[in-house]
């Protein structure tokens, strides 16, 4: 069997029910979904909970996965929603316990990735306020474009540059101290 | 000089978000201020930096048995064994679980007919025994086996061939050992299965 009917045929089987076909799909391509979960969320625990959701929400929704993109791409926009979704979800908390629009003034700073070390780009990023971390991986890391990032949060496309240039700032000074 | 260069106006050059002439205004001013021209090759580095950050990381704790926990079983009429199968195989085909593999294992750099060797060894037993079991399995299953060590093999034989053609590549290697290993991982479940069979 070739290889991509293989891969084709293993997808579906998963899609279709079987565990352990999903597991198979799970291990291929948990470094990827953890690597944009970890980026956007800053946080390892965070960033275990939400990759764990995305998958849970994957066994949901493979079998309406049409095999239109690549199954990687699928799952990567299926991350990147799935945090979109805990940002709003906590900003609407926060909203309503701290009853404040500012959400970066009362925005936690988080434990981060290990404080251990020299700065690097990692922990730099992850050290971002949420706003600016968003759109900085969504831009330089992940590739996206302003209009497509405006669509996937909610931002304008004049906020979306904005907090990327104050990404760019932000990182600069963290990395030159 | 002065700068009255907003640093806005310089990251939008950057991204090409500028028309012909307003780009061509940067282009005229960085000419002229050494402050803004080191700016654009800061944020070009960093920009540079972070698409070089790896595609994937690893979490530092088994996130499976959350997952697991939360998938609501789906109906399947596909046997236990199948399933295996077709978990290896895309274990095998995927370059992704190579990677994931790799990060975790980076084991001395060692030659191809080193490796060939000490792999024949290590599965000479188990292969004898498979044959010998492999009889136990229903032909349906029998033909999935084989189906999936020939995909192995294909695989192994790709491995081994662009090794030979560059053994000095440390990548190739790791990929080669990974297939190795899975194969490895199918012949015993092949064991296993038969035993229980």
């Amino acid at each position: 069997m070739p290889v991509d009917e293989a891969l084709t045929d293993i997808v579906r089987r998963a899609a279709a029910g079987d565990a352990l076909a999903f597991r198979a799909v799970y291990d291929a391509h948990l470094g990827r979904v953890y690597a944009v979960c970890l980026r956007l969320t800053g946080s390892r625990e965070e960033a275990e909970e939400l990759t764990q959701s995305v998958f849970v929400r994957a066994w949901e929704k493979l079998p309406s996965f049409r095999g239109d993109s690549a199954l990687a791409t699928w799952l990567h926009r299926l991350a990147v929603n799935e945090a979109m979704s805990s940002f709003r979800s906590t900003a609407r908390r926060l909203r309503r316990v701290f009853n404040t629009e500012d959400l970066e003034a009362i925005e936690p700073v988080p434990a981060r990735l290990a404080a251990t070390g020299p700065l690097d780009l990692e922990r730099a990023i992850a050290e971002l306020p949420r706003g600016a971390r968003t759109v900085f991986v969504l831009h330089e890391i992940e590739g996206y474009g302003h209009e497509e990032i405006a669509g996937i949060t909610g931002l304008a496309i004049g906020t979306s540059k904005a907090q990327l240039h104050r990404a760019r700032r932000l990182l600069r000074e963290a990395l030159e101290r | 000089m002065n700068c009255t260069l907003p640093q806005d106006r310089l990251q939008d050059y950057l991204d090409g978000a500028l028309t012909t002439l307003e780009a061509a205004a940067v282009e005229t001013h960085l000419r002229e201020c050494e402050r803004c021209r080191a700016d654009l090759a800061s944020y070009r580095q960093l920009g540079a930096r972070a698409r070089a950050l790896p595609d994937t990381l690893l979490p530092e704790r088994d996130l499976w048995p959350g997952v697991d926990g939360g998938m609501v079983p789906r109906r399947t009429g596909v046997s236990p064994w199948l399933l295996a199968a077709a978990a290896i195989a895309l274990m095998a085909l995927s370059s992704a679980a190579t990677m994931l593999w790799m990060r975790r294992n980076i084991p001395a750099p060692d030659s191809l007919s080193a490796l060939q060797v000490r792999y024949t060894a290590a599965t000479a037993e188990l292969v004898r025994r498979v044959a010998e079991e492999e009889k136990r399995l229903s032909p349906a299953t029998r033909a999935i086996v084989q189906r999936n060590l020939q995909i192995i093999d294909a695989a192994i034989r790709e491995s081994e061939d662009a090794l030979a053609k560059d053994p000095a590549n440390r990548g190739l290697e790791l990929m080669l050992r990974t297939r190795y290993q899975q194969r490895l991982d199918l012949l015993q479940q092949v064991r296993r299965f038969a035993e229980e069979s």
